[in-house]
Parts: structure tokens; sequence; C-alpha cells
């Protein structure tokens, strides 16, 4: 049987949810009503809406999360995010140096077919994936010695 | 820190899992403080010490 503190998970986690799909259903159907179903001055105020409720889901979901955390599990995170994402950041430096070496030579013909946007998203997303892998195996690495 | 919580839990018939229920933690939060792994904060030092109706020094020592 699910504990308080477990459902009390479940609810914010699907409010969170259910909260970003109502945003982006709801502001969608509002862009769609006003521009027309094709109409290209609508494309980036749908990105907004996506945005929104991206926003949305991180922002309610981490906050409300984090409060439903006991102390030990907020603990946990901390250090986990501490250790973790900054040794990633440390470990994946060395792209950087790559980078400085040959002016990003290597680096383009690795994505030799890259756009800038698919540079500056690669960029973003290869930071976050490793402070999110960093931090989940420092988080394995806390909870295992508290055993 | 030493402490005295899976006693003085055994003594009241009571479940990691109630104790955590009744502390509203986790129940391996339960388990680490048993067994000395992780130091409550304060705050939960003392709803430990209300719940069983003991001084925090009676229930946590310093090694």
């Amino acid at each position: 049987m699910l504990s308080r503190r477990q459902l009390a998970f479940i609810r914010s986690v699907a409010v969170a949810v259910i909260g970003a799909v109502v945003i982006w259903i709801g502001a969608a159907a509002i862009i769609l009503a006003i521009f027309g179903r094709h109409a290209p001055a609508a494309v980036p105020w749908l990105a907004l809406a996506k945005f929104a409720s991206l926003v949305w889901a991180a922002g309610f979901g981490w906050m409300v999360s984090w409060r439903r955390l006991d102390e030990m599990a907020q603990e946990a995170r901390k250090a986990s995010w501490f250790v973790g994402a900054t040794g990633a950041i440390l470990l994946t430096a060395p792209i950087m140096l790559l980078w400085l070496l040959n002016g990003g030579a290597f680096l383009t013909r690795l994505v030799a077919r890259g756009t800038p946007g698919a540079y500056f998203a690669m960029g973003w997303f290869g930071l976050v994936f490793a402070q999110l892998l960093g931090s989940w195996i420092a988080s394995a690495v806390w909870w295992a010695t508290k055993r | 820190m030493k402490n005295r919580l899976k006693a003085l839990r055994a003594e009241r018939g009571w479940s990691q899992a109630e104790l955590a229920e009744r502390l509203d933690v986790s129940r391996q939060s339960v388990v680490s403080i048993e067994n000395g792994k992780y130091d409550p904060s304060l705050p939960l030092a003392f709803k430990i010490a209300h719940l069983f109706g003991q001084p925090i020094e009676a229930i946590f020592q310093d090694q």
C-alpha cells in the first residue's frame, strides 16, 4: 500500500502533467482560433505555448516534488547535484579544449551537416544530459552509503 | 551518532513503515537513522523525541 508521502508525490506529478497538457491544448486552441489553422504567424505563438507548458511542468513538478521529499531525500538531491553536476561539467571540459585547439574543426567534422540550431541544441542537451547522468550516479552512490 | 530508535520502535511494536508514517518521512530514512548512517536534523530529532516522549539526549548519543 502506498504511504501518504508517496500518494502526495504521485498527486503532484499528475497535477504537473495535466496542467502542462491543459496549458498546451488550451493555448493552442486559442492561437489557432485567432490565426487560423495554417497561418505562419501562429508558429512562434504555438512554440511559446509549448514552452509555457514545459515551464509549468518543470517548475511546478520540481518545486512541489521538492517540498514533498523528506529531509534525507532533500539532502541526497543537494549532494547529488553538487557532486554529480559539477563533476559532469569538469569531466566534459575536455570537449571545450578540443574546440579551442583547432577552432571547432573536429566537432564540425563530427556533425558534418549540422545547422547552427542543431549545434545549439546539441550543446544545451549535452550539458543537461551530462549533468543529469552525473547527478544520478552521485545519487546512487549517496544512497548506497546510507543503507 | 548512536541512537536507540530501533529499540524504542520495537518496544511499541511498530514497523519501520509505521514509524516513518508517524514521523512523515520515508521508510528509507528510518532505516538509515536506525543504522546510524544518517543523522537527522534537529527538527526531526525533536519530532522523534516527542513521539517517544523522551528527551533527545536519551535517544541520541554522541559516539
